[in-house]
């Protein structure tokens, strides 16, 4: 009870002193009016009265501290003089929040980015147990895909798994509603999402017995589907829709949770449907992905090795479908999904972790600075009574406080970073979407700095207790400021600066050079001014050969009369954008077909390479001539000419894509074109053959349109187009080919553009450490640097004195960033391209920026000294 | 001592009722005779000390010359007090006594 009338006393300010004041002057009166009743003078008796009271300012004091919490009113009365101190160092507080508000909002921002893509665990039950199954040999670069017929071998033989299925893009056209629409989907066998643990929002998973061919024809929608065509009506179940002109029954709507970054979607799911005496279901048929759960207590190394061994069995049992070499790639889901781009994040934690030192570094010099400076101050208040805990208390404050501001500070950085972040960032990065600021990384990043303010800032609070008083107090104090540990200290701590963001530059310079050197590359294809699109001639009227062949001559004729479109050709597959990699077999050459190399193959209309930028190089290209009744002809790329016949012409030699088969015709070459680079500009090329669209069917292509000016403004015209061959025919991924380029470098781009603004954040840390180190010791030198000039020092040797006191802790800072740089380049090597992680124009760059950056923050306080007037400060001594 | 000065203090207030500060100061000089001169400038710390603990409790109010000035009266927990208090005294006193008669 009385704590709490005592705590609220608090809060009334001077109320009770005035209260207490008034009640012991009435005591007084009272009595001076005694005396004065006794007959003696008004003065006298005054005296007499107080005389008698007593310590008039103890009791007052005394009693008025019984009505209070004096420790709280004592902390109050601390937070205000931090306060107030802070405010009077303008400068300094400042800096301090501004180098602490950037460092915490800069990290909270990308170590959110990197959490979500990186860290999080994937939206599936246990997706720890969740492992990617492919098929691999040596001729093979990106081993992704599996056969059917060899998923059923597998489920026989492998035992370290729960369960194995299949996946597979599929993509047809939405009918009999409206306008058509090309859908995105899967098809999945029957076990598929009950090994990922997710249930059906509405309906029911699909039963093993509509997996066959025969009884495939149901779906399952993708939430965002269900909402945007059928606005989220629950009545969709047992509805019937057309999918390339085929009912299929809506059995099963997913849950808006299952974002399937991985297995493509997002539109309709459907069963796989095969059987093993398919076609396209053989062994050696790879056009299906494989995602496995293993089972309980089974380690990602048992279970690969276990599946080897699996298909080691199976190749013995089918020596003729697999090449001796083959073996099956297990990798965990995670590595699966992130990728490459695990590196490039990683390095961007590294980035953090760097500039949060740097901060720190920087944090602390300010801080044994105003230790220094405040020296007389915080020596006065000891001397007149303030215990040593009161000092360290009253420093916390003032760290704490800054601390605080610039946490809230930091907070609103971060609030504003990470949506550009986002935006800035590859589109394709996983789990885009899922990216926003994160309580838990916000708190731990606060935690971070604000716990290296307040550590830092306790520091010199520390030392500075234990004051020797009257050194501290004489003003003659040693020239060099503060005691020598002080000094040298702060010299560290530019250095280790130096040396951090030396790291930092470093890196982004070879980064940047990378880039540089990529976009150098040749990508073997035209870039600018390529419009493509994906089209899919789904209906009923391109059911036979002859159909579909005439539809993509007359398709072409339509696109070529659009204004604006110079040509227009047709491919199976579009540079950088996936890949159909089929056996490449030479006629008088009988290699086995498990050995024979793979090349990458396209089938292309006649306009292909014109449209594209392809050069030709020997022979002709196809042309209409080529029918399905003229001689069946090819070309092959450069590099499979060269190195599948060295010495010979391959004009004239004849060729089978896809399979030895003594049935099927041979394919004459009749030219050499430039090659291409399919996997982007940091590959090689591959193996290519070409194969001529008029002799071969096939209903779901690419379209490429070489247009005069900016492609994306013929988006419309060739839309309408379309439209006018066929209204039921939709494109699909309509963009630029430029666009699809950038889309390769993206990665390398944002991870170069966070780490330039990481760069720029530390030399401009650097850059205030070294200025705060020289300004300091111009200020404490300036009685030597005033006797100097006085004794004949000119304005040069002061200037080159400050100079070679910043650049000795500039050169000392860069030596050790060498080393440390080249310690961790090595972490940055799979990111390069055409540099060596120990570039030496990258190094020297970085040295060079470096030493602008220490000579910029020198000149300030050289420009002090120099203009120091020599009598004015012996005058003041 | 501390302990004698609120014996004395709370013993004013039960005895006389509400008084203020300067009026307990007055009767205490008188009934003791003017041997006893309370220390004044510890006297207010005291009865302020002496509300928080719930002994006493205050209000403001006019003196005889019409002048405001806190009024201090006892409470039940401050008669408690007083009773302990006394007894202590009592134990005290007897206990000088006894030493002092021992020859």
């Amino acid at each position: 009870m009385g704590l709490i009338r005592r705590f609220g006393n608090l809060l009334r300010g001077n109320a009770v002193q005035r209260e207490v004041d008034e009640e012991l002057a009435f005591h007084l009166d009272e009595r001076t009016r005694h005396y004065i009743g006794k007959g003696m003078a008004p003065e006298a008796a005054r005296k007499e009265a107080e005389r008698q009271f007593g310590s008039r300012t103890l009791s007052r004091e005394e009693t008025r501290d019984r009505n209070v919490l004096t420790g709280l009113e004592s902390v109050m009365r601390d937070l205000r003089y931090a306060i107030r101190s802070v405010r009077y160092q303008p400068g300094y507080s400042l800096v301090a929040i501004l180098i602490l508000s950037l460092a915490i909002g800069a990290n909270t921002a990308v170590f959110t980015v990197i959490q979500s893509v990186l860290l999080n665990s994937l939206p599936y039950q246990n997706p720890e147990g969740l492992v990617q199954l492919s098929e691999a040999d040596e001729n093979t670069p990106q081993p992704i895909t599996s056969s059917y017929g060899t998923y059923v071998e597998w489920r026989r033989h492998a035992r370290a798994f729960e369960a194995i299925e299949l996946y597979r893009g599929w993509t047809g056209t939405l009918s009999g509603h409206g306008q058509a629409t090309m859908l995105s989907g899967s098809r999945v066998t029957a076990g598929f999402f009950r090994l990922l643990g997710v249930e059906p929002l509405l309906g029911r998973d699909f039963e093993v017995s509509e997996d066959t061919p025969d009884t495939r024809y149901v779906v399952m929608l993708g939430h965002s589907f269900w909402q945007r065509r059928f606005g989220g009506s629950p009545n969709v179940l047992g509805e019937k829709i057309l999918i390339d002109e085929q009912p299929f029954e809506i059995v099963g709507v997913l849950p808006a949770s299952f974002r399937p970054t991985l297995f493509g979607g997002p539109d309709v799911w459907a069963p796989l449907g095969y059987h093993i005496s398919q076609s396209h279901a053989c062994r050696g048929c790879q056009h299906l992905r494989a995602v496995a759960r293993l089972s309980g207590g089974v380690s990602t190394e048992q279970a690969r090795a276990d599946i080897n061994g699996a298909h080691e069995l199976i190749k013995r049992e089918y020596p003729r479908d697999y090449r001796p070499d083959a073996y099956v790639r297990l990798t965990p889901l995670r590595e699966y999904l992130v990728g490459r781009l695990e590196g490039a994040l990683y390095l961007l934690v590294a980035a953090t972790g760097l500039l949060l030192a740097i901060a720190c570094a920087n944090i602390a010099n300010l801080c044994i600075v105003r230790a220094t400076a405040r020296k007389s101050e915080l020596s006065l208040r000891a001397a007149l009574g303030a215990g040593r805990m009161r000092i360290v208390r009253q420093l916390l404050f003032e760290s704490l406080l800054i601390a605080g501001v610039s946490g809230a500070v930091g907070i609103l950085l971060a609030v504003a970073g990470v949506p550009l972040l986002v935006q800035l960032a590859p589109p394709w990065l996983p789990r885009l979407d899922e990216i926003q600021l994160d309580g838990w990384v916000l708190g731990s990043c606060l935690a971070a700095s604000l716990l290296t303010a307040v550590g830092f800032g306790l520091l010199p609070a520390l030392s500075a207790s234990r004051l020797d008083l009257r050194s501290a107090l004489s003003s003659s104090a040693p020239g060099a400021g503060g005691t020598r540990g002080a000094f040298f200290s702060r010299q560290f701590l530019v250095g280790a600066q130096v040396a951090l963001a030396f790291v930092l530059v470093a890196g982004t310079s070879l980064l940047v050079r990378s880039l540089v050197n990529l976009w150098q590359v040749e990508p073997g294809f035209r870039t600018e001014n390529v419009l493509t699109f994906a089209l899919d001639l789904a209906n009923s009227r391109y059911r036979n050969d002859a159909a579909v062949l005439e539809a993509g001559r007359l398709l072409i004729e339509r696109l070529e009369a659009v204004p604006g479109v110079e040509s227009a050709a047709l491919t199976s597959v579009l540079p950088l954008m996936g890949f159909d990699r089929r056996g490449f077999h030479v006629e008088d050459r009988p290699i086995p077909s498990t050995e024979s190399p793979s090349a990458d193959t396209y089938w292309v209309s006649p306009h292909w390479f014109e449209t594209m930028g392809i050069p030709l190089k020997r022979g002709r290209l196809f042309t209409a001539e080529d029918t399905p009744d003229s001689m069946r002809v090819a070309l092959i790329g450069e590099t499979t000419a060269r190195q599948l016949w060295p010495d010979e012409d391959p004009l004239g030699k004849r060729i089978q894509l896809g399979g030895r088969n003594a049935d099927r015709p041979w394919y004459t070459i009749v030219g050499i074109v430039g090659d291409v680079r399919q996997y982007g500009l940091d590959r090689e090329p591959t193996l290519q053959a070409y194969q001529p669209a008029t002799q071969i069917p096939v209903s779901y292509f690419r379209v490429a349109l070489r247009t005069r000016g900016d492609p994306d403004l013929l988006k419309r015209s060739v839309q309408e187009a379309i439209a006018a061959f066929d209204s039921d025919l939709a494109p699909y991924g309509m963009q630029s080919m430029e666009a699809l380029l950038a889309g390769t470098l993206a990665e390398r781009r944002y991870v170069a553009m966070l780490l330039t603004l990481f760069g720029a954040l530390a030399l401009t840390l650097a850059a205030i450490g070294i200025y705060g180190v020289l300004a300091y010791v111009v200020t404490k030198r300036h009685r030597e640097i005033g006797v100097r000039m006085a004794l004949g020092a000119t304005v040069r040797n002061v200037v080159s004195m400050v100079l070679r006191q910043g650049g000795a802790c500039v050169a000392a800072g860069m030596a050790a960033g060498l080393a440390l740089a080249a310690v961790c380049a090595r972490f940055l090597e799979q990111m390069l391209f055409g540099v060596t992680p120990a570039d030496p124009l990258a190094l020297s760059l970085t040295a060079a920026l470096l030493g602008l950056c220490g000579l910029l923050a020198s000149l300030l306080p050289a420009a002090r000294a120099a203009r120091l007037d020599p009598s004015s400060v012996l005058r003041a001594e | 001592m501390q302990g004698t000065l609120d014996l004395l203090v709370l013993k004013t207030l039960a005895a006389r009722g509400r008084m203020h500060g300067y009026g307990i100061t007055l009767h205490i000089e008188q009934i003791s005779g003017n041997i006893l001169r309370l220390e004044e400038g510890s006297l207010y710390p005291a009865l302020h000390r002496m509300t928080q603990a719930g002994w006493v409790q205050s209000e403001w109010g006019l003196s005889d010359n019409k002048r405001r000035a806190r009024f201090y009266s006892i409470t039940a927990t401050g008669r408690e007090q007083l009773a302990a208090e006394e007894q202590s005294w009592e134990a005290l006193t007897k206990a000088v006594g006894r030493v002092l008669r021992f020859a």
